[in-house]
């Protein structure tokens, strides 16, 4: 027994003891080279979200000899692991882009650590605000109220679907953009929509919407990563073969029922806010950007939409950056209570 | 004095763990990376400082405490994988109680916070107990099943009754101050959380458990022959219940370690992390030996913080510490079939040696031959 216990802890206390040893490993660049560090939950080459994200901070160091992207961690899925990636970025990097809502609170803990890093916080805002800490979202909301338009225009049974990964409230606003949007269009057109809980899980995604088409949905809107593959292949698989729109990019060689995307440019918002941030111009707070910046933009793919549908598009469009069409609850992620910006 | 045997098993798992090295140079020969600088990377990440120490020793807490859990119940006979569905009830039950513990002082606070966990935790593993003693169902499997309804009732509660992040994401509220658990301030970012005494007192509780009390040793007779358990007056179904009982407590309390005692003060979905599954496989290396799981925790943990340094530093894929941790358990059931053999020709031959001399020993009953 008294082996055990000594064994015990020499194992508990010999860590703590080796620690001592170590250095405290904070690294700053010292040739005027500014690295970032970039974070995120889902995994870097996962065709959607994160890919996109990656592209544009690519596209800022590409465009500025002085920014390097140095690290890049992935698959960070829970708020400790999220905390560990974080801390460990932040230590040899002056920008740390948070790639993604979930990170939002564990940004919170780690970023008034290191006051020296700039935090860019990607579809989220913060509880509170923090001075190194810049949230840009995009008002996905006004883009699906115009694919919500768009596919009730198109739609033979006038019941349109929604499949997202998690009810999380950038998933919800699709939902509540498109009930808006086809509302606007015929308001007898319903709009249903379901989680699969994981945005890259094809054989759930394929699951959901055999189930949608056989509840008479004809139009599909996939707010997925690679999980659309399962979409795509369910809406191939029917006896009546469904329309699909993605969110965020174009995927029309994927299928041929894509009718279009509410394109999300999230590489143009990245790139933007990197550069900003590089370049000490990207104020702390909370910055959304809408249809008037180009970020976001519906697009249909190569021979698809009518004239009339296109029209609709751009009087939809329209009306929303001319504040005719206010959005509707639950369309908009609540704005923080601190600076705030609508791009 | 170490005995024979246990120097063995020490070679045993040092074996284990220099395989488990050679695994791990060979994939990031494989990747590109020169295995020197992905071990300064290990280190610094896991306890080149006081802050990541304090960061793997903390999160070893949870490990330790499922793989005790394992380690009762195997005594007693019983398998069941139900651990993350009794971290995720005990957590939920202890973020329950927690959001409601800012106004308790400190002290209070925590011991409410870790009674719930174990509470709720202990109630999850109660109905694998209670379908396994009233209905005969295998605990492998309710427990298995159960899991999968305990990750759809913290998904709901953190989007339902316990939703409290500003913007709607699926996290509870920040717990309050009161009620997270104590951690070494001179430490950089407290991440030594004070629950880390419970590695080695638990682990030497549960030892004493064993093979100091009646409990334990009925736990024992149970666990090793139920018919000799009923002869003896030991009703072995009784000790099983409490064995996955006491088992879901300890679950239950690394739920509640996992979120008051982190650096993480909040519940989210998916906060159980795989620790379930990997306590398992902390007590499997240790080979059910609660003093070892203490170093096999340490090392589970080490795997999983390093693997994080190693892919911020050298971009190494996170993916890797999975397949280490998947090769070291692999090594570890090799090195038990090395060790079971070793262990049975010496006995075998003894069997031998006894049959010549004339001494039959068959199921427990000594008889001599004439």
């Amino acid at each position: 027994m008294r082996t055990k216990i000594a064994i015990v802890s020499a194992v508990t206390v010999i860590p703590l003891a080796l620690s001592a040893c170590g250095s405290s490993g904070d690294v700053a660049a010292a040739d005027g080279t500014k690295n970032i560090g970039s974070i995120s939950q889902a995994p870097r080459n996962d065709g959607g979200f994160t890919q996109f994200g990656l592209a544009g901070v690519n596209a800022a160091v590409e465009a500025d000899t002085n920014l390097k992207l140095s690290s890049i961690v992935d698959n960070a899925a829970n708020s400790q692991e999220q905390i560990q990636g974080l801390e460990s970025l932040a230590a040899k990097n002056q920008i740390v882009v948070a790639d993604g809502a979930s990170f939002n609170k564990a940004v919170a803990v780690v970023a008034p650590k290191y006051p020296k890093v700039h935090f860019i916080l990607v579809a989220a805002d913060l509880d509170a605000y923090a001075e190194n800490v810049t949230s840009v979202s995009a008002a996905v909301g006004y883009n699906a109220i115009v694919v919500g338009a768009v596919a009730s225009a198109h739609s033979r049974t006038k019941k349109l679907g929604m499949i997202a990964g998690l009810q999380v409230p950038a998933s919800g606003a699709w939902y509540y953009g498109m009930a808006q949007g086809a509302a606007l269009e015929n308001p007898n057109t319903k709009v249903v929509q379901t989680y699969t809980g994981d945005y890259n899980d094809v054989g759930k995604a394929k699951q959901a919407a055999e189930a949608m088409i056989a509840s008479g949905v004809d139009s599909i809107l996939s707010d997925l990563d690679s999980g659309s593959g399962g979409v795509y292949q369910a809406a191939g698989g029917s006896a009546s073969p469904a329309d699909v729109y993605d969110v965020f990019a174009l995927h029309c060689e994927s299928s041929p029922h894509i009718i279009g995307s509410g394109v999300v440019s999230w590489s143009d918002i990245l790139k933007n806010a990197v550069s900003d941030a590089a370049a000490g111009k990207l104020p702390a707070g909370a910055i959304s950007y809408g249809l008037g910046t180009g970020a976001l933009r519906f697009e249909f793919c190569p021979g698809k939409g009518t004239a009339e549908e296109k029209g609709l598009v751009e009087k939809i469009t329209k009306d929303i950056t001319d504040g005719k069409i206010v959005a509707d609850k639950g369309v908009l992620l609540p704005k923080p209570t601190y600076h705030f910006e609508q791009r | 004095m170490l005995s024979k045997d246990l120097i063995m098993r020490l070679l045993v798992q040092v074996g284990v763990a220099l395989a488990a090295l050679a695994v791990g140079a060979l994939l990031l020969v494989a990747i590109g990376v020169a295995p020197p600088d992905a071990l300064h990377a290990f280190w610094s990440g896991t306890f080149g400082t006081p802050t990541n120490a304090g960061t793997t020793l903390t999160q070893a807490v949870p490990l330790l405490l499922v793989a005790l859990g394992w380690i009762l119940t195997t005594r007693a006979g019983r398998l069941h994988v139900g651990f993350p569905g009794q971290i995720l009830a005990g957590g939920s039950l202890a973020t329950a109680v927690g959001l409601q513990c800012g106004s308790l002082p400190g002290p209070v606070a925590v011991v409410l916070i870790a009674i719930a966990g174990i509470g709720g935790g202990a109630l999850w593993a109660g109905l694998t107990a209670w379908l396994w003693a009233s209905r005969g169902v295998l605990e492998i499997v309710s427990s298995l099943l159960l899991n999968l309804v305990a990750i759809q009732v913290a998904d709901w509660s953190v989007r339902g009754p316990l939703q409290g992040s500003l913007d709607g994401q699926p996290q509870s509220a920040n717990f309050p101050a009161a009620a997270l658990w104590p951690s070494v301030e001179s430490i950089p970012g407290r991440t030594l959380s004070y629950d880390v005494v419970l590695l080695p007192v638990c682990a030497i509780a549960v030892v004493l458990l064993l093979s100091r009390t009646a409990f334990g040793f009925r736990l024992r007779v149970a666990g090793g022959n139920q018919e000799a358990a009923r002869w003896s007056g030991i009703d072995p179904v009784r000790e099983g219940v409490a064995a996955i009982v006491i088992s879901g407590g300890f679950a239950g309390l690394a739920g509640a370690a996992l979120l008051f005692a982190g650096s993480a003060p909040w519940m989210s979905d998916g906060f159980e992390a795989g620790v379930g599954f990997n306590g398992i496989a902390v007590a499997l290396l240790a080979r059910n030996s609660p003093v070892g799981a203490v170093a096999t925790a340490v090392v589970f943990s080490a795997l999983n913080v390093g693997g994080t340094a190693m892919q911020a530093q050298l971009d190494v894929p996170s993916s890797l510490a999975s397949v280490l941790q998947g090769a070291v358990i692999v090594l570890v059931l090799v090195a038990a079939v090395v060790l079971h053999g070793r262990t049975r020709t010496p006995s075998a031959a003894k069997s031998a040696a006894r049959r010549r001399s004339g001494v039959v020993v068959h199921s427990g009953a000594r008889t001599e031959e004439a």
